[in-house]
């Protein structure tokens, strides 16, 4: 003869272990869907603020860019050749009055040709530098978000660990209901002898 | 009573937000330490070596149109074409001798530019490794303080030493020999000259 009794409590605590191992189970992905989630986020969020920075220095390697680097180098050099070409280099003073008048006019043109050449040429060393000084900048902002995202991806799996053993209490005590669960029901099946057969 | 596992991710993600301030606190620290690298700082170098150079120039062009004139007397060649026409390549020489100065001055600031910023990504890096705030700054200031020390330029060497070898000797010795009827080996330049001729004598 069976037992109903304890047929009916084996049979609740089966239940309610499996309903409580369920839900831990459920817990355990909830929570480590909640980590990944939020790891996704910030690498998404880190990603959205390099991704400016990336976009700003091609922007800024732009043929155009280079040729504004070159002309503004040019310019600059010019300046910087006329600035001391205009310094009168001591007591300075022609040689001779007359021979001086048939020298300068050809020479001030030829000066002046001169300083354009070669403030073209030296303006490629002022794209250079910007370009070099630009990249640094950039690298070193790159830098420290790609240090933030390799540190913080480099967590998750511990915090995915955490969220699997967060329900391991919820999930002991279902597993023990269940266990608690079977034996009561196989005593209730076996009709109080407390054995199968 | 759901929770009982371990929370070694919950700990390491807030020392690791921790870190990202004080990353972040310790680059801010940096910049605002190097705002002062601005364009009059490195402009100021560049004042630096003009002014540094530019008088032992003078010097020298002072010097070799000294050497210039006496050698002219000394043939007879005062108010001459050769006088005029050493004298134009005096002034070109002085004026590439000046442009030299000036870009000399311009890779000097430049290089403080680029010393500058790297030191700054070496800060920057020092701080990512681990350094705290406190001691990025005390090694940011350190460094920033070392950019505003003077330094040693180079002399500027006998600027117009090419002048006298390659082109006041051979012009003059070229001018002599044609005029006494003789030939040599002149520069191409001094070919121009031929005959020599006075002006307003």
């Amino acid at each position: 003869m069976f037992q109903l009794i304890p047929l009916i409590i084996g049979a609740a605590m089966t239940a309610a272990g499996v309903g409580m191992q369920a839900a831990a189970n459920e817990n355990t992905r909830k929570r480590m869907n909640e980590a990944l989630d939020a790891e996704l986020d910030r690498q998404r969020r880190l990603q959205e603020e390099a991704s400016p920075i990336v976009k700003k220095s091609v922007e800024q390697s732009s043929p155009d860019v280079a040729q504004q680097q070159l002309y503004s180098g040019a310019a600059k050099r010019k300046a910087a050749y006329e600035e001391l070409q205009q310094q009168r280099l001591g007591s300075s003073q022609p040689l001779d009055k007359g021979t001086a008048k048939t020298v300068t006019a050809a020479s001030e043109q030829k000066k002046t040709q001169g300083n354009l050449n070669r403030a073209a040429l030296m303006g490629y060393s002022e794209w250079e530098l910007q370009q070099l000084i630009k990249n640094m900048q950039v690298a070193n902002k790159l830098g420290t978000i790609a240090g933030f995202a390799e540190a913080s991806a480099s967590i998750l799996p511990y915090e995915l660990r955490d969220a699997q053993g967060s329900q391991a209490n919820l999930s002991g005590i279902g597993s023990l209901l269940q266990q608690g669960g079977q034996t009561s029901t196989s005593y209730g099946l076996s009709g109080g002898s407390g054995g199968y057969s | 009573m759901a929770s009982s596992g371990s929370d070694s991710g919950a700990q390491l993600r807030a020392e690791e937000d921790q870190r990202q301030r004080n990353i972040l606190a310790g680059q801010k620290q940096v910049d605002a330490l190097f705002v002062g690298f601005d364009e009059p700082f490195f402009k100021a170098r560049e004042t630096a070596y003009t002014k540094y150079a530019v008088p032992q120039l003078a010097e020298q062009f002072q010097d070799e149109k000294r050497n210039l004139s006496y050698a002219l007397a000394r043939r007879g060649l005062l108010r001459s074409s050769a006088q005029s026409t050493l004298s134009g390549k005096l002034e070109d020489v002085k004026n590439q001798q000046l442009q030299q100065i000036a870009d000399m001055g311009v890779e000097q600031a430049n290089k403080l530019r680029k010393d500058v910023e790297s030191s700054r990504t070496g800060l920057y890096s020092q701080i990512q490794a681990g350094l705290s705030p406190t001691i990025a700054k005390s090694q940011a200031l350190r460094e920033a303080s070392a950019f505003t020390q003077p330094t040693a330029f180079e002399p500027v060497v006998n600027s117009f030493a090419d002048f006298s070898k390659q082109y006041m000797n051979p012009y003059l010795i070229s001018q002599y020999s044609q005029g006494a009827g003789g030939s040599s080996g002149t520069p191409d330049f001094a070919s121009k000259g031929g005959t020599i001729k006075y002006v307003n004598g």
